[in-house]
Formats: structure tokens, C-alpha cells, sequence
């Protein structure tokens, strides 16, 4: 068992199986010489976790005893990200509010939980495929800030973008 | 003194007066000048803070909380035909234009489309491998050299007008270059020519129509080798020689390509030892290149010949007469010979742990010759055109019949005779064939030392009830030649009935028996 201190000083106690779903909690365990065979004990690792973890964790609770993504295969990684499919759990997983969202995604992206990352990123990708820069700034509150000059540019890349 | 009329004054006093108030306008133009240019400064900077402002609203945006190492992930995602939705991503707002054009590897998959956005990309991917698609006529400008220099891939689909010049342009380094696709988009009435290239990373060489001078391109990292629609080019003699400069090899598809016979006889044999899968398509006399290759006993080797329509003799059309002469080093696990032309046969050939199945097959215009229905060869036909050498290799025999009702050996003699030259075989597999074959297992002057396993594949359309084991435990093949595994598998509308005794009498010469019914079949009987 491993002890996961948030930064907002919430403990949980998590399986060793289920912690090291995170590259950087895995690492930073072996790192300070733990080992999965180790019976049941209690080891402080405080991680700076804000209140997406729960989240994080029903994600890794779920997922837990999935081969996690090698590094070094940068072909299956190709291919892992040249699709916008979303598992059916995933998908239910990650129907949450904007905000909440960009929470999971920066969780995942700081504890380094690729698969959860995915999820994320498609999520968004898919929310922004097909919609026009109007559409896109209404749908996330962004304000059009380009100078004049910028504009101009944009305008003239716009002609050519539509192309086949 | 002279007094200017009208005025009162005299004309230096004019010019004076004059002066003095050209220099008051100058005066009063430079103010207003100042203040237009003040007045636009101060927009300027009236502009400068609302635009300030708007980023300031866009950096409290949630979205654009995330790290610029996300953010351009997040096109990662779609697929390579979204380019659309990359280009207007960037247009959303300052930091999403300045994080995506600035990620190199966005941008670096330039597809043909509009020659202005394919030069962007090019830009925007920096110094990034590139991966380049043209299939437009006049967009080949965009090969320059410093894109040649870090091309990765190259996909070329052109009329022959338009090849020539990218072709020429190959001459560039291309130290990267590992995949080269290029088709001859139209008939043209010369093969354009790959003169020269700097081939040495190549991995994948894909040349539909289009010819290179093989003789001078060494590509020693090469590992699939695709021709199409060459003719009778490469010459064998150029062919074999740029084989040999690919130790790494692992799959040759030639369609409709490659040496024609053997015009220019040559001794020269290949070692391809990395070499999976050979594919040869076209006339027989492209299988002749076989006899020049030395390739793995594990090489799956394709072969599809077209044959002209005959009559008389067509039988003997079946296979390329290079057979005959099959090298030693043809020790493969599978080969496969189709002919698709009016009368067919397949013969699936394995040397050491492969299987030889031979199917004839008649798919077309049967009985449309005019001359009665085309008969189909006999697998015994095809059989006598394969060497003792190879079928001394053959383990695993799969007879089959074919869809109407042919049946491989229609002589029980004929195929005792065929068993007697596998000496090595150690498995059978009987699919939807009439009994004579399982009679033909006993072993009277048939010696099948090492026959271990019999499948048993009964037809759905078995009309009647066919007592199998009865048929089995007659066969001497059993007793004499005790077998170890034994495996029915049933067709959806077969119907067997096994007895307690038969089963009994069975086991006692099978070491197992299993039976397996497709879709729910019923099998009676006390396995």
C-alpha cells in the first residue's frame, strides 16, 4: 500500500498496483527503494494533488493491472494517438464540466498518466474537430486577439486552408 | 520706391509679409502633424492595451491553463487528413497560433492539396523529417533541395510529363529518404527513369511504372521491394545485382515487373536469407527468376501465373514449366501456384513444417467452351510436375474436394500411390472427401512411418449417415500405424451417430479422439 498525501493535505491510501499507473509516483517510489513485493505498509510520498485526484484515482482503480504504454515504441505510440476513439467506461469517465476536465488533463499530464492523457486529449480534440475559430472561441471562452496585422495574415491563410 | 499696386507695400515688405506667414502655416502644419501623429500613437497604444487586455481574458481562459506540451497534442489525435482543422486551430486565438506553429511535428506531413499551404507546412515543420505527397500536376517546385535534405517519405503520383523533373531532382541528397512510392499516373509511351538516387536508408521502394536503373542503385537498408507494371524491366542481370546489395530484404512483390525468362542464362544465384515473402505475378516465365534466389525454407512464395486458353493440352499449362527444375534451395514451407485463367489449380506446396494441399479448382466458364464442360485436371496431373526432392520434405497433406463435388484422388490407387512418395508425412487432413481416401490409409505397400494425426472434415451437405468409425476401425492404417491424435470436425447439417462399441474399438488404436461440430451441430455418442 502507498500513502498519497494531496496538497491540500488529504491522505489516501492506494494498492501499489493502482499508484503505479503514474510514471512519476512509480518512479519516485522505486526511486526511494520501495518494491511492489513489499507487504502492506504505509510510506509517505507527498505529491502536490489538488481535488481532481479523486477523479485520477477512480481513473487508475479502474484501469489497474492494464499494461501501461512503453516509451520506446514509437510506432504503437503512432498509432495509439492517430485515432479519436474513446473506450466506452473512458467516455462516460471523462463527460465532466470544461474545467474539471482541463483539471484531469493537467493531473495526468503532471503525474504522467498516459492512457488518462489520451482520454483527455481526444476529448478535446473531438470538441474542436470540425468547428470553425468562432465556434471553438464560444465554446471555451476564448476573445479574438489577433492584432490587424495578424488578421490580415489569418485571412490570407484562409484561402487556402479550405482547399482540398 | 516701388509699391507693389493694391497692396500699399512695397514688394520687400510684401515678401517679408509673405514669408512671414508661410512660416506661420509651416508652423501651424507642423502642429497639426504632431498631433495626427500623436493621436495615432495614442490609438495605437489605445489598441495595443485592449488587445492586452483580450490576451489577459484568454490567459484566464481554463482551456489556456493547459502547457503549450499539451495543447499541440491535442491535434496529435486526429487523423492525417485533418489538416483543415489544424490550420483553423491555429487562427482561435494568439497562444494557440504561436504553440502550434511553433511544433514542428504538426506540420511536417505535407499532403498534396494547395501549393501555398503545402510551402507553410514546410516552414512551419522547421528542420523536422518530412513526409511529402504529390500528386498534383505542378506542385513538384516545392522539391527543393533543403526539402529533399530532410525528406523522410516520398509519394509520387504523376503524369509521365511531370515525373521527369522530380525524378532528375533525386540526384539532391537525401540522407533521410527511407520510403519511396512513385506511380506513373498515365500511359505514357516510355517508362520514366529513376537514373540515379541516394537510396542508401531506403526501407520501402514502391515504383508503379516507373523504371530506375537498378544496376546503379545500391539500397543496402532496402526491406520491401514492390514493382508493378514495369514489363520485362528489371533485366535479370540488373535485378540480381541490386539484390545483392540488399542483405535485408524481407518482402519482394513483382506485378507484372521483372525479367522475362532467362534471355541472358546466368549461373548467378541471390542469397535473400532475410526474405519472408516473395510474390511474382504475370506470365509463367517471370517464375524463372526463382532459379536464381536462394531464400529461407520459411518464405511464404506466391505465385499467380495467367495462361492462355487451350483446349487441347491446358492441363499441362497448369504449372510454370520452371518447376520442373525447382533449385535446392527451394526448400520453402509454403508455396502457391493459381492460375485464374479458364481452368485453375492450386497447389500449396511446404517443405519442412508446411503443409502441400492441392485443390483443383475450375472457377470459370466452366461449360462454356463450346465443347462440353471443361474437365478439371486431376490432381494427380499437377502432382507429376512436382520433384521427389520436395515432396521428400513434405510433413502435412490437405486433400480437399473441390465445389462440385471433384474429388482430388478419384482413384483409391492413385493416392496410395501419391502416399508412397511422402515418406516424411506425419499429418492428413481429409476436407469434405468421399471414404475411398480413408480406405486408401491402409497401409498395404504405402510405408508412413511417422503418420501421427488424421483430421477428418465432413461435408454440411452430407446427405447420409456416414459411420465413420466403422470405416476406421476396418482400415488397417490403424492398427498397423497406430496414430495419436484423431479429430473430427462436423458440418452445420452432418448427422453421425457414434456407438459405444465403435468408439471403444477406435480408442483402442488412437491415443485421442476429438470431435468438434461447427454451429451447434449434434454429435451422439460416448466421447
Amino acid at each position: 500500500m502507498v500513502l498519497l498525501v494531496t496538497s491540500d493535505n488529504k491522505n489516501f491510501v492506494v494498492d501499489r498496483e493502482v499508484a503505479d499507473r503514474s510514471v512519476f509516483v512509480k518512479n519516485t517510489l522505486e526511486a526511494r527503494g520501495l518494491s511492489i513485493a513489499t507487504p502492506p505498509m504505509l510510506n509517505g510520498g507527498c505529491f502536490e494533488l489538488t481535488s481532481p485526484f479523486l477523479q485520477v484515482l477512480e481513473y487508475c482503480q479502474h484501469h489497474r493491472g492494464e499494461p501501461l504504454p512503453t516509451t520506446d515504441d514509437a510506432n504503437a505510440d503512432e498509432n495509439r494517438k492517430r485515432t479519436t476513439d474513446i473506450g466506452e467506461w473512458d467516455r462516460k469517465f471523462i463527460t465532466v464540466d470544461h474545467e474539471m476536465l482541463f483539471e484531469i488533463i493537467l493531473a495526468a499530464n503532471y503525474l504522467d498518466i498516459k492512457p488518462l492523457l489520451d482520454v483527455g486529449c481526444k476529448t478535446i480534440g473531438n470538441m474542436v474537430k470540425g468547428k470553425s475559430p468562432e465556434e471553438v472561441r464560444k465554446l471555451f471562452d476564448i476573445v479574438n486577439d489577433f492584432t490587424p496585422e495578424e488578421e490580415a495574415q489569418i485571412k490570407k491563410e484562409n484561402e487556402w486552408a479550405e482547399d482540398p | 520706391m516701388e509699391v507693389y499696386p493694391g497692396s500699399g507695400l512695397s514688394i520687400p515688405q510684401l515678401l517679408q509679409a509673405l514669408e512671414k506667414a508661410v512660416g506661420h502655416s509651416l508652423t501651424e502644419a507642423r502642429r497639426t502633424t504632431f498631433n495626427m501623429y500623436e493621436t495615432k500613437w495614442r490609438q495605437v497604444e489605445v489598441l495595443e492595451s485592449f488587445n492586452g487586455m483580450k490576451a489577459l481574458v484568454n490567459e484566464l481562459s481554463p482551456i489556456n491553463c493547459l502547457p503549450p506540451e499539451v495543447l499541440s497534442a491535442i491535434p496529435t489525435y486526429w487523423s492525417a487528413d485533418s489538416q483543415g482543422d489544424l490550420i483553423r486551430a491555429t487562427h482561435v486565438c494568439r497562444y494557440w497560433r504561436t504553440t502550434l506553429t511553433a511544433s514542428p511535428s504538426l506540420w511536417n506531413d505535407i499532403k498534396s492539396g494547395n501549393e501555398a499551404r503545402m510551402r507553410a507546412c514546410i516552414h512551419r515543420s522547421q528542420s523536422y523529417p518530412l513526409s511529402v505527397e504529390i500528386k498534383h500536376p505542378g506542385q513538384e517546385g516545392v522539391l527543393s533541395d533543403a526539402v529533399l535534405f530532410r525528406l523522410k517519405s516520398l509519394t509520387l503520383s504523376l503524369p509521365v510529363t511531370n515525373l521527369t523533373k522530380p525524378l532528375g531532382r533525386l540526384i539532391s541528397p537525401t540522407p533521410m529518404l527511407e520510403e519511396v512510392s512513385i506511380t506513373l499516373a498515365d500511359s505514357g509511351d516510355y517508362l520514366p527513369v529513376i537514373k540515379t538516387g541516394d537510396f542508401f536508408m531506403l526501407s520501402k521502394l514502391h515504383l508503379d511504372g516507373v523504371h530506375a536503373n537498378f544496376a546503379c542503385l545500391p539500397a543496402p537498408h532496402l526491406m520491401i521491394l514492390h514493382l508493378e507494371n514495369l514489363q520485362n524491366n528489371p533485366r535479370m542481370p540488373d535485378l540480381l545485382q541490386f539484390l545483392n546489395s540488399t542483405p535485408w530484404l524481407e518482402r519482394m512483390v513483382l506485378v507484372n515487373s521483372g525479367p522475362e525468362g532467362d534471355r541472358e542464362p546466368s549461373e548467378q544465384v541471390v542469397r535473400l536469407m532475410s526474405l519472408r515473402a516473395l510474390t511474382l505475378r504475370g506470365t509463367v516465365a517471370k517464375a524463372k527468376l526463382l532459379q536464381h534466389l536462394a531464400i529461407p525454407a520459411s518464405a511464404d512464395i506466391d505465385l499467380v501465373g495467367r495462361f492462355n486458353q487451350r483446349l487441347d493440352g491446358v492441363m499441362e499449362e497448369f504449372l510454370p514449366p520452371c518447376l520442373d527444375n525447382l533449385p535446392v534451395t527451394s526448400n520453402f514451407t509454403s508455396l502457391s501456384i493459381t492460375s485464374t485463367s479458364r481452368s485453375s489449380c492450386d497447389i500449396n506446396l511446404s517443405g519442412n513444417q508446411g503443409k502441400l494441399s492441392v485443390t483443383v479448382k475450375n472457377e470459370h466458364h466452366r461449360g462454356m467452351l463450346g465443347h462440353g464442360p471443361l474437365r478439371p485436371p486431376t490432381a494427380n496431373l499437377c502432382l507429376q510436375r512436382l520433384t521427389p526432392l520436395v515432396l521428400d520434405t513434405v510433413t502435412h497433406l490437405t486433400i480437399r474436394r473441390d465445389p462440385w463435388g471433384q474429388q482430388a484422388f478419384p482413384e483409391i490407387s492413385a493416392f496410395r500411390e501419391f502416399l508412397h512418395q511422402l515418406p516424411s508425412l506425419q499429418s492428413i487432413d481429409l476436407v469434405h472427401c468421399d471414404f475411398n481416401s480413408i480406405h486408401a490409409l491402409n497401409p498395404v505397400g504405402v510405408n508412413l512411418p511417422f503418420f501421427r494425426f488424421l483430421s477428418i472434415y465432413v461435408a454440411p451437405d452430407a446427405k447420409v449417415q456416414l459411420d465413420l468409425l466403422s470405416h476406421l476401425a476396418k482400415s488397417k492404417a490403424l492398427v498397423q500405424c497406430p496414430l495419436e491424435r484423431v479429430k473430427f470436425v462436423f458440418g452445420s447439417a452432418a448427422r453421425v451417430m457414434f456407438s459405444d462399441s465403435e468408439m471403444n474399438g477406435l480408442k483402442e488404436h488412437v491415443q485421442m479422439v476429438e470431435v468438434e461440430a461447427v454451429d451447434g451441430n449434434n454429435v451422439t455418442g460416448g466421447l
